[in-house]
């Protein structure tokens, strides 16, 4: 495991993104279907297992119904729990991973950076608003 | 009286058949075009690592000699050292220490002086690039075997099978490269699961054996989207060794 080589700091970062990353699991299986499930592989979304040192759970959406607002709004009642971090939604639709660019979330405790480029999606995904939300910048 | 009419696959003409002959000509070869066009960029993109690599080992056969140099001319304990905690943490300095800003660790708190060095005209910037050092690879990816019915050794080898730490290879902004790979790791578990006639119901019957089988056969995968991130992998598992002088101990050490 991740924490076998890390100091005590270094493991309660990683048991906090252990319990992040399952809570973030359990939360989504709310609105959509984990990929990668024993009986067929396609599915809503994933979640990236390997904590990177950043404090983050990277969710891989696949289907862009997981980025109606009222998922991101329960990811983000979840992550106020967790100051400090964040929920990275990653857009990786399935067949457009390489024609359109890198987009997606940041989901924070108090805000949510929106770094989605909607002109890519379906008409129906285009309109898609998050309460609060701001454009993300290099700093972000 | 009518005649019963029999139909044929081949066109009814020479020229036509000749037609026909030439399209599936025009189709192989744009098959064969895109299959040969691919192959080209996994290569290319192969080339890439390797040099990469190449230069790893060429820095690496310079700081030897500096450090050969170093010890020829009396090691000095009092000699400033890149402090703990940034990228060159333990490399040894010539300059004058500068003072850090206070970071709470979270996502938003960044010093924009800090943050605003990592950015990069073509979008590629990393967050977390500064916390980076240290992490750990799973060559079965959690999100692969976690809805799956596991004995706990079983599971516990999927767990183990780490990278070991690893320079910095944060996943990128918003970058899908990482789902790809657990979407080849899953199918070719899947498939593992099929050649040891493990019904997908009952994978709770996968041995620990087995399942370190698996982990080597992701190891020496030859799917592109395996290996090529596996030899990213493995240079920055390189970089991370060679940053802490060979001890595997970390990469800031004081």
């Amino acid at each position: 495991m991740a924490a076998k080589q890390r100091d005590g700091g270094e493991d309660a970062k990683v048991e906090a993104f252990e319990r992040l990353r399952d809570r973030t699991h359990n939360q989504l299986k709310r609105f959509g279907q984990p990929d990668f499930r024993p009986a067929q592989s396609h599915g809503d979304y994933s979640l990236h297992g390997d904590y990177s040192g950043y404090p983050e759970v990277v969710v891989f959406v696949s289907n862009l119904r997981m980025l109606q607002p009222a998922v991101v709004a329960a990811l983000q009642e979840l992550i106020r729990e967790f100051p400090g971090w964040q929920i990275t939604m990653t857009v990786a639709v399935r067949g457009h991973c390489d024609d359109w660019p890198r987009m997606g979330l940041y989901v924070r405790p108090h805000e949510i950076i929106d770094g989605l480029q909607r002109q890519y999606f379906p008409k129906e995904y285009q309109n898609i608003e998050y309460p609060g939300a701001r454009r993300g910048t290099a700093y972000d | 009286m009518t005649l019963p009419r029999t139909l044929y696959a081949a066109p009814p003409t020479a020229r036509a058949r000749a037609e026909a002959v030439c399209a599936i000509d025009e189709l192989a070869a744009r098959c064969e075009g895109e299959w040969l066009s691919r192959r080209r960029a996994e290569c290319a993109a192969m080339g890439r690592e390797l040099e990469e690599l190449r230069r790893d080992v060429v820095d690496l056969r310079q700081e030897c000699a500096l450090g050969v140099l170093a010890v020829l001319q009396k090691y000095s304990p009092d000699q400033r050292r890149v402090p703990k905690g940034n990228p060159h943490g333990g490399e040894w300095t010539t300059e004058a220490p500068v003072s850090t800003p206070v970071d709470d660790g979270s996502p938003s708190s960044k010093d924009d002086s800090e943050v605003a060095s990592d950015v990069t005209p073509d979008n590629t910037w990393i967050p977390g690039a500064q916390y980076a050092a240290g992490w750990e690879h799973h060559f079965v990816p959690w999100a692969t075997f976690e809805e799956y019915s596991l004995q706990p050794a079983t599971r516990q080898v999927f767990i183990d099978a780490t990278s070991g730490p690893l320079a910095d290879i944060t996943a990128n902004r918003w970058s899908p490269e990482h789902r790809a790979y657990n979407e080849a790791v899953d199918a070719a578990f899947k498939s593992f699961l099929e050649r040891n006639n493990i019904a997908i119901d009952e994978t709770d019957q996968l041995t620990p054996a087995q399942a370190e089988e698996f982990v080597d056969e992701v190891f020496h995968s030859s799917d592109p989207r395996i290996r090529n991130f596996n030899m990213r992998i493995w240079r920055e598992a390189f970089r991370y060794w060679r940053r802490s002088g060979g001890r595997g101990a970390g990469g800031d050490e004081e």
